[in-house]
């Protein structure tokens, strides 16, 4: 091998695919692949997902579906709900699993294999193996403190009885952070808290976003569609805290929004903001005040992003950081944010179009302010330096960095 | 020239003598066109075509004049005669039977008439429930639908400056998230009505799955008025507490009392009434539903029965409600009290005016109110109450009331009791009414609010599209702060 000609490769193992991503995990995962391969790496991905969560035509080459039916589902023999990611790892590297299908898929030259989440390293320690004296080195992208997070599903959930679980997902974790030659963390907390696990180095590779720019014809039919008012955006997975943060941060109710206005919903919470809106107490009164937009394609959520007057960000729970926190702030629009929402964007918070809020009462008062009020205008200029830092591009430059000082 | 505009959409589709909500309506109503000047026009809400549109005065004046009282005497006169008259058929035809057969035929037609006396109550009983269920069923099903916020807006005679006043069904009539976007549109202000949240705090006493549609109602008045008058203290307080829990704005709040001055003119009492007021006899005047709480006087009534006092007759007047049937099953059947409880309603406000003149006293054991009209009209009669002490009631009886908790069985049986045997702790509380109880009156009332809405047309600060006295209880508590 010529050092100087020599692509170095990466295989990327995540649990969901990413080929058309749409949540934070999958856009993550997506964006690292995109700075390996502006970095000059070959990169390949690998999947191993739940079934029945993923759509055909999101589904990438190699990607290896974990059935529903499969035993590997069951944890110590029981069916735990909400437990799937956990159960790929074994499922992923078992030889009456996917290991078979996989070992067949495996590039003989491989640089570095990349976990995001701690999840597949079962599968990742397999193929270390596999590779005998020269295995690739392992890096493990943390993403949140995951027993933490797990717990609080389980919780809101009303899933009992799984405290051994949560012990497995953590030694999972400690292992992972452990066993890597690298690890990424999305915040300066939770790079410290992985940095008591282990003696080596762990990188800040923050969330960032990618920017994006409304096409004209996009922007006049979604002018159109949506409220004359000025109207609040909360964009947002099916993942359960982002429903329970939603209706936590306004106290149950959204009659703080005036009755010309909406707050517009976009993303696969969609869904689950109605049903529970259908279950509210004050169900009319929210009812009057959403509208509900599901899953969008890039280009029309880049119109809905640009038209709308104000961002909404009701994180209560969980680690980690959010990209939709990033393309708020990246945004220019007023932002009302929990402290929670704004985990690793800390020094984005003292901007004047941010607004703080985590008691419900400050929440519900800082969206109808900005919904009456002219909102303040922030940096008129095309990117500010500071914004700049939101790009995934500026986030990853670092850990690339300390990813390729590993092969060489 | 701005004016004032006297919303009348109410009594325009009331087909009835005008009580409750209705009378503020049309007491108001009444007063504009005696006192309201040109500066006070009318208009109501044609919700079908989504459109605001004007009525003359004549108009009014004759919505108003058909919806007068007296002819509620009328159907009762009507019934009065013919049952009258059936008794006299009946008395001439067992006259005409044989003097032995007499006696059997009249026992016989006694018990054939309680039969269908009883089978018709049942019947009657389980169609309410029945309805009230499919009536529920149907509320539950169908969830609100938004109109989309932009739905072009319909005809409106108002302009800037002008000052729109709504004091009726609203929550049925109106939309109020349609007048938001109107008064935004057109610059106008708002005057809206408080009367109770009763179906927001109190749901289960109320028929179906009302609390949510209620709550979306009173939302849209906090988004809408530019002032709200509420009914007493208690409706003040209750929908600030409201707009703290669910996050809508505060708005200026004023207290307008109900007049409670009853109309007797018009027609004859009726012989059921004439002979009530004959005999010794306690008056709850309300409608018969589980919120206003007849349950306490039947379980007080059957302990005093029970210790054998001699008990004068408990005068239940009012349409029945919602939920009650067994309980109304329990007067007829209950031989405890089966004949110290009578129900009367169609009742005029004549006969409503004798029936408060003659009780030995008042009851009103509600569980809560967002005034109590009936309790100031018994007052302005020089009545003594035992009422309860929950909600309002204590703002309309101030210090000549005696109050109880109303859940409390044992209190309201030995007050009762004190009362039946001492007539003269009675008349002792009655001179004190007397000599001290104000009657308000609906002419008070019709004063206050158009002075309200004056000084809303006078105020030129404000308002338009944007409230300028919403405040959210977040912003208040910063001010404080």
């Amino acid at each position: 091998m010529n050092p100087a000609t020599h692509r170095p490769s990466v295989l990327m193992l995540t649990t969901y695919p990413i080929a058309k991503p749409r949540h934070g995990g999958q856009l993550r995962a997506r964006a690292l692949c995109d700075a390996y391969r502006a970095a000059g790496w070959d990169v390949a991905t690998l999947a191993v997902f739940e079934a029945e969560a993923y759509a055909p035509d999101a589904r990438g080459n190699d990607d290896i579906e974990f059935p529903p039916w499969s035993p590997y589902r069951r944890f110590a023999g029981r069916a735990v709900p909400l437990l799937a990611d956990y159960c790929a790892g074994a499922f992923a590297a078992a030889d009456d699993g996917a290991w078979p299908a996989i070992r067949g898929k495996l590039d003989p030259q491989l640089d570095v294999v990349h976990i995001e989440q701690p999840w597949l390293l079962p599968l990742a320690e397999r193929i270390l193996r596999e590779r005998g004296a020269h295995p690739p080195k392992l890096v493990y992208g943390s993403q949140n403190v995951e027993h933490g997070l797990k717990r609080a599903i389980f919780e809101q959930a009303g899933v009992h009885g799984a405290d051994d679980v949560i012990a497995a997902i953590e030694a999972l974790e400690v292992r992972a952070t452990q066993r890597a030659d690298l690890v990424l963390a999305v915040t300066r907390a939770d790079a410290a808290v992985l940095a008591a696990h282990r003696a080596g180095p762990v990188c800040y590779a923050p969330n960032g976003i990618a920017g994006w720019q409304a096409e004209r014809a996009k922007l006049e039919q979604w002018r159109a569609q949506l409220p004359k008012a000025p109207w609040a955006l909360f964009v947002a997975s099916a993942h359960p805290p982002n429903v329970q943060g939603f209706y936590a941060c306004f106290g149950d109710s959204l009659a703080c929004v005036p009755p010309d206005s909406r707050v517009v919903v976009a993303g696969s919470v969609s869904e689950h903001v109605y049903r529970a809106a259908c279950a509210s107490r004050w169900a009319p009164i929210n009812l009057s005040r959403l509208q509900l937009l599901g899953e969008l394609a890039d280009d029309d959520l880049a119109a809905v992003k640009t038209l709308a007057a104000l961002y909404l960000l009701p994180i209560t729970q969980g680690g980690g950081s959010n990209i939709k926190t990033a393309e708020a702030i990246y945004s220019r629009r007023p932002v009302v944010a929990t402290s929670t929402s704004l985990r690793g964007y800390e020094d984005y918070a003292t901007l004047p179009e941010i607004t703080v809020a985590d008691e419900v009462a400050a929440f519900r008062h800082a969206v109808m302010r900005r919904l009456l009020d002219e909102p303040p205008r922030a940096d008129t200029g095309p990117d500010t330096p500071l914004r700049e830092q939101l790009l995934w591009a500026h986030c990853l430059q670092a850990p690339l960095a300390q990813i390729d000082a590993l092969i060489h | 020239m701005a004016h004032i505009w006297l919303d009348i959409t109410t009594i325009k589709g009331w087909q009835r003598p005008p009580v409750g909500v209705v009378r503020v309506e049309a007491e108001c109503c009444r007063h504009a066109l005696a006192q309201g000047g040109a500066s006070v026009r009318f208009c109501c809400f044609e919700r079908e075509n989504r459109r605001y549109v004007e009525l003359s005065r004549d108009a009014a004046a004759q919505i108003l004049a058909q919806r007068a009282a007296p002819s509620v005497a009328e159907p009762e006169t009507l019934r009065a005669t013919m049952t009258g008259r059936a008794k006299q058929l009946v008395r001439r035809a067992i006259w005409m039977l044989p003097a032995r057969r007499q006696e059997p035929a009249l026992r016989k037609l006694a018990s054939v008439y309680r039969f269908a006396r009883d089978s018709y109550a049942f019947a009657r009983t389980a169609w309410q429930r029945m309805h009230d269920e499919i009536r529920a069923a149907r509320a539950a099903r169908a969830p609100i639908e938004a109109a989309p916020p932009d739905e072009a807006l319909g005809t409106a005679p108002f302009r800037s400056g002008d000052v729109y006043v709504s004091m009726g069904l609203d929550w049925d009539h109106k939309d109020l998230d349609y007048l938001y976007r109107l008064k935004k549109q057109l610059g106008f202000k708002a005057l809206l009505f408080c009367y109770d949240l009763i179906p927001v705090l109190l749901p289960h006493l109320c028929v179906g799955n009302v609390a949510p549609l209620f709550g979306h109602y009173f939302s849209g008045v906090a988004w809408c008025a530019d002032k709200v008058l509420c009914i007493s203290e208690s409706s003040r307080h209750d929908l600030q507490r409201f707009c703290d829990t669910v996050g809508a704005p505060h708005c200026d709040t004023a207290i307008v009392h109900l007049g409670s001055d009853l109309r007797t003119n018009g027609s004859a009492i009726g012989d059921e009434v004439a002979d009530i007021v004959d005999t010794q006899y306690i008056l709850y005047v309300s409608t018969i539903e589980r919120r206003k709480n007849h349950e306490v006087l039947y379980r007080a009534y059957t302990r005093l029965a029970a210790e054998g006092i001699v008990l004068p007759t408990l005068i239940f007047v009012g349409m029945q409600g919602w939920g009650v049937g067994d309980m109304m099953a329990d007067f007829e059947l209950d031989p405890r009290v089966k004949a110290k409880i009578r129900v009367l309603n169609h009742v005029s406000d004549i006969e409503l005016a004798e029936l408060f003149r003659h009780a030995r006293f008042t009851v009103y054991p509600s569980l809560y109110e967002g005034w109590g009209l009936p309790l100031a009209e018994g007052l302005a009669y020089g009545k003594f109450c035992l009422c309860s002490n929950s909600s309002s009631l204590p703002e309309v009886g101030g210090d000549l009331v005696e109050y109880l908790d109303p859940w409390d069985t044992p209190a309201w049986t030995a007050r009762l009791r004190w009362y039946i045997e001492h007539p003269e702790a009675v008349a002792q509380r009655e001179t004190a009414i007397r000599e001290r109880y104000r009657t308000p009156t609906w002419d008070e009332t019709g004063t206050a609010v158009f002075a309200h809405a004056r000084s809303l047309l006078d105020d030129t600060d404000g308002g338009g599209p944007l409230n300028a006295a919403v405040k959210s209880a977040a912003a208040l508590r910063e001010e404080a702060a």
